[in-house]
């Protein structure tokens, strides 16, 4: 325009182009908010699935003005219940500091990244290129699976059937001072054990020597086994019969772990490592890690595989069972990729074989996830086969009470675990 | 209806409004619309209204632009929807602007020159007015479109209209600077031609100092400035 001003000579037209330049001057002027540093910091890295957690972010700007965006790259799991993730300041003149927080909250378990806190910034008058940045390094936020404490719960009335479980002790493991017996001397054991003034009062020529027999330290141990494999992914993203099932294995451990038992675990059908037997409050905090960590895959193990894996540690330590699964995926269809029926049921012989006879009663439990009400029949036809699915959770039921063990069946929309759980344990069914 | 596209709307009524006057006044005497304008309306009876055909140009004139842009706009052609808009602004002034050349190439190359109808200030104020319209306008279409943005992104509307408050406001002020600045230019400018004489009379050797210390002070000031320590 300026130069068509000056060949013709015309003042309007060089009025006109003036006032374009200077526009366009003055907005390349203005330049946009620079020397970004943000800090971001959390009260924790672990937090329970449903809880809030504050991510707190401190944006220091240098100089610059114009818009200003700032936001945390989330996962698509997590939900901002609190404030804003995404935040935009109008940069004003000058050095400036800003705090923005937003709270968050993962309604599902697992290990979640939250990324790096990514700015935007553009020039008022959008006349300079839009420039993009990310500052401060990722989070891991691990967000634990939520257990429900079982307690005595009033409405739950019936005939105790277990003989104080509480009270049982273990198996093996070191020897407490509760004297129990005298018994006779095997090599191995202890000089210390040795009672001199019983042994000397002893008739007993081929035993000369008596030990005292204390009683082991510790309760006994609970074994939890978990079914981890796609087919218990059943309902929502949000909340599927996958994190009932981590519930309940939780619960089970926690309402044993309080009554100082020695806790165990395997997630089979996963690519999960063997939770050996520890007591106490970290044992829980170990089994919380493994099952937020719990990705379901391909089924590729069997129960009795499961078993034989872990066998060493069943035989020594004479658990109490407990196998939480769906019992409907354990029905005989013959289809390819369906888990083999013989090696669950042939898993719980297995399991009650690892007992000595008298003891075999009603030790392995299996706590049998019904995922009625997860799935919603859309056809006749769907509702029919969830008939049918139904009706094939009979037979596998009855061939496991066959090889000795229990069922504890639980709908986990219609109830909570604990009140199944104090059902059998007070009912046996 | 947003508060933006009402703006936005009455704008481009503003726009047309004017380059179609400046069109009507630079042209229509030209051409002789002005008289059939006036002898149609002075052939009418008294409180009745017809549509004369210049009517309907002069609507055509306002209307028709501001369809095509928000049918472009609707189309997700902004940016080209708003260039032609300034096209026609652009060409409906060109008439009045063009007849106010100090260089006459039209009589150069022996062509028809044209005679100016509305005074250099007035076409100036209203050229220069349509340009700050344009800028508005642009910046208008921009921050509908950032709304929409931030609605998107789910911020709440406090938020949003204060960070689209800081934005007019530089908006404004952005304006009001450019037009400040321009006035003065144009007022030292036309102060300069008054000194036409002064320099004619002036010696060389004033002249070239002057210049001289005129481009050392520039340079000067250029150097200062990126030498600057930041802030």
């Amino acid at each position: 325009m300026s130069a068509l001003a000056l060949c013709l000579g015309n003042l309007i037209l060089l009025a006109g182009a003036t006032y374009a330049l200077i526009v366009v001057l003055l907005g390349t002027a203005l330049v946009p908010p620079n020397k970004i540093v943000v800090t971001r910091s959390t009260q924790r890295l672990v937090c329970w699935a449903g809880d809030g957690l504050d991510v707190d972010r401190q944006v220091e700007v240098g100089g610059g003005v114009g818009p200003l965006y700032v936001y945390d790259r989330l996962p698509p799991e997590a939900e901002v219940i609190g404030g804003n993730n995404l935040q935009v300041i109008w940069k004003r003149p000058g050095a400036k500091t800003y705090d923005l927080s937003y709270r968050i909250s993962w309604p599902k378990r697992g290990v979640y990244t939250l990324g790096e806190t990514a700015w935007e910034v553009e020039a008022p008058l959008g006349l300079h290129q839009r420039t993009r940045g990310s500052a401060g390094p990722s989070l891991e936020i691990s967000v634990v699976p939520r257990t429900q404490a079982i307690r005595k719960v009033n409405e739950i009335r019936g005939r105790a059937h277990s003989r104080n479980p509480w009270e049982d002790v273990a198996i093996v493991g070191p020897s407490s001072t509760d004297f129990t017996e005298l018994r006779p001397y095997t090599p191995g054991d202890p000089m210390r054990w040795i009672n001199w003034k019983a042994s000397a009062r002893s008739s007993d020529s081929a035993n000369p020597l008596l030990v005292n027999q204390y009683e082991p330290e510790g309760r006994k141990a609970v074994w939890i086994f978990l079914d981890g494999p796609d087919y218990m992914e059943v309902g929502s993203t949000l909340s599927g019969l996958i994190d009932q099932a981590v519930e309940a294995a939780g619960s089970i451990a926690q309402y044993y772990l309080t009554r100082g038992y020695t806790l165990c675990a395997y997630i089979y059908n996963s690519q999960s490592d063997i939770l050996t037997p520890e007591v106490g409050q970290k044992q829980f905090q170990r089994l919380t890690n493994m099952l937020t960590r719990l990705t379901p895959g391909q089924p590729n193990q069997d129960l009795l595989q499961a078993v034989e894996l872990c066998k060493g540690f069943l035989f020594r330590l004479q658990p109490e069972v407990y196998i939480i699964t769906r019992l409907d995926v354990h029905y005989p269809r013959g289809e390819a990729g369906s888990p083999h029926p013989d090696g669950f049921i042939a898993g719980i012989r297995r399991l009650v074989s690892l007992r000595p006879r008298s003891r075999r009663t009603n030790q392995v439990r299996v706590v049998h996830l019904e995922s009625e009400g997860y799935q919603r029949p859309q056809t006749p036809m769907e509702a029919q086969a969830l008939e049918l699915m139904r009706w094939e959770v009979r037979p596998v039921h009855e061939a496991i009470r066959r090889s000795g063990a229990s069922v504890l069946r639980w709908a986990p929309l219609q109830q909570h675990f604990a009140s199944a759980f104090l059902r059998y344990l007070n009912t046996g069914r | 209806m947003s508060r933006f596209l009402v703006v936005e709307s009455l704008l481009l009524a503003a726009l047309l409004s004017l380059a179609a006057y400046v069109f009507w006044e630079s042209l229509g005497a030209t051409l002789g619309l002005d008289t059939l304008w006036r002898g149609q309306l002075e052939t009418q009876e008294s409180g009745t209204w017809g549509i004369s055909p210049l009517m309907v140009l002069i609507a055509g004139i306002c209307c028709i632009p501001i369809i095509l842009y928000w049918l472009l706009q609707c189309m997700g052609m902004a940016t080209r929807s708003f260039w032609m808009v300034t096209l026609a602004v652009l060409l409906l002034h060109g008439p009045a602007v063009l007849a106010h050349n100090q260089l006459d190439w039209a009589s150069f190359w022996r062509g028809p020159s044209s005679s100016p109808e509305l005074s250099q200030m007035t076409v100036g104020v209203l050229f220069l007015l349509s340009l700050v319209l344009l800028v508005t306008l642009q910046r208008v279409a921009e921050l509908r479109r950032l709304r929409g943005r931030l609605n998107g992104l789910g911020l709440e509307s406090g938020e949003q209209g204060r960070f689209i408050a800081s934005e007019i406001l530089a908006l404004v002020g952005l304006v009001a600077s450019s037009i400040f600045v321009t006035a003065v230019l144009v007022t030292v400018a036309a102060t300069l031609t008054r000194l036409d004489d002064l320099l004619v009379h002036s010696p060389w050797t004033v002249l070239t100092i002057g210049a001289a210390a005129l481009l050392m002070v520039t340079a000067f000031l250029h150097l200062w400035l990126r030498t600057r320590p930041e802030d």
